[in-house]
């Protein structure tokens, strides 16, 4: 991370709706400990996008803002579910859907006080390539979920993309 | 199949909304007609075209309602230029459609060849950037080997992944790389402030205008995460 990194994704969260998150966090008279804790988040995020893809993709505030004067909106839904979703891994499964792939399946298991398991499968939309397995027993990785797409095609079920959550007062 | 114009009225009317004023707006349907003006007459190869204001004009009415068409600002009469083939006449008409709709300018048409004309479907949503995304996504559902093309530019995106979303304000989508450099049918995606716009070409090629009105119908239908209260 350059020297610059806490400033920049402070930026990028403050022009994403979420510059409440710092100020909330922040003690009076001391720095918000979000940001650290959000910088190493992104680093575990690149070391398990590495590790499941095979590639090295940077997951910078750098990189974040190249990529939101592209694509704001999938920069405003990953930092939405940084805050949102707890493991490095379903993190990477939301790039992947950013990225393009499609999601093919999605178990859910839950017993009241005993259980919680989330399991997401991905898949490029042209092919038959092998899936991409995610799994979660964190139950607050589901809230992930509302940021699916959700529609039908040729009148058979779809969940498609992964989208953020406008708040009333971002409305454009 | 050649498509049957015989004992067809060929007159059309466009009704468009333009806050131009009156000079500028018939100045402005010379430039999206490629043709040259006289006085408040447009005519190019093709198309012969009377432009008007519209004495009905309703700021209010034109806003909303299913006939809010009929109070636009502005009226075009059309009729061809002795001589055309009625073919090219309606495709002339098609192509002058498409570039108004091109301007995010509200246009309607009314005449006897309607459904040989492309037609406009707005997709309303409060995020037009992501419900861009969301279409291009529904597109390869249908056409696996989509791509895309950004008219403004000239840009092309063989995928996805390539897609500056933010950054296009239409997008022209092929089925495959052949259609690309041969189009005989296409989407075309304009994003507007308060919807994304899908005009569907007016081609009787095959099934292809029930598949385009199918994906765009799924497009219609997804829904996007809900609103939260700002914290």
């Amino acid at each position: 991370m350059s020297p610059d990194a806490p400033a920049i994704l402070a930026r990028l969260l403050r022009s994403n709706g979420l510059g409440w998150l710092i100020e909330e966090q922040a003690n009076p008279g001391q720095a918000s400990e979000l940001i650290p804790r959000l910088l190493g988040q992104l680093e575990q995020v690149e070391t398990k996008y590495r590790e499941r893809i095979g590639v090295s993709i940077p997951f910078t505030p750098e990189a974040l803002e190249a990529e939101a004067a592209q694509n704001p909106h999938k920069v405003r839904a990953f930092l939405q579910a940084m805050r949102e979703g707890r493991s490095p891994e379903m993190l990477v499964m939301v790039w992947r859907i950013l990225q393009g792939l499609s999601i093919r399946s999605i178990e859910l298991k839950y017993l009241e006080g005993h259980e919680f398991s989330l399991t997401v499968v991905l898949a490029p939309t042209k092919g038959d390539q092998q899936g991409e397995k995610y799994r979660s027993s964190d139950i607050f990785d589901a809230r992930l979920l509302r940021h699916f797409g959700c529609g039908t095609i040729a009148g058979n079920p779809l969940f498609e993309g992964f989208y953020p959550v406008q708040a009333r007062d971002d409305r454009r | 199949m050649q498509p049957v114009f015989d004992n067809m009225d060929l007159f059309c009317r466009i009704n468009v909304q333009s806050d131009l004023a009156f000079e500028d707006f018939v100045a402005s349907v010379a430039q999206h007609a490629g043709g040259s003006r006289h006085m408040n007459v447009v005519q190019n190869g093709a198309l012969d075209i009377s432009i008007h204001k519209n004495d009905i004009f309703d700021p209010l009415k034109s806003r909303s309602g299913e006939d809010r068409w009929l109070y636009f600002r502005y009226t075009l009469e059309i009729d061809p230029i002795p001589g055309t083939a009625p073919g090219g006449y309606v495709a002339a008409i098609g192509a002058l459609l498409k570039s108004l709709w091109s301007s995010a300018l509200d246009a309607v048409v009314s005449c006897d060849f309607e459904d040989r004309l492309p037609r406009l479907v707005p997709l309303p949503t409060a995020d037009p950037i992501a419900f861009l995304d969301a279409c291009a996504r529904i597109v390869y559902r249908y056409w696996a080997q989509a791509r895309f093309e950004d008219p403004t530019t000239g840009k092309r995106y063989p995928s996805y992944q390539e897609i500056p979303f933010g950054g296009v304000k239409q997008l022209l989508v092929y089925p495959n790389s052949e259609a690309e450099v041969a189009p005989n049918s296409m989407l075309r995606l304009i994003r507007s402030p308060q919807s994304i716009l899908a005009v569907i070409d007016g081609s009787e090629v095959g099934d292809r205008p029930s598949l385009l009105a199918s994906m765009v119908t799924d497009m219609s239908r997804m829904e996007f995460p809900r609103y939260r209260e700002a914290a």
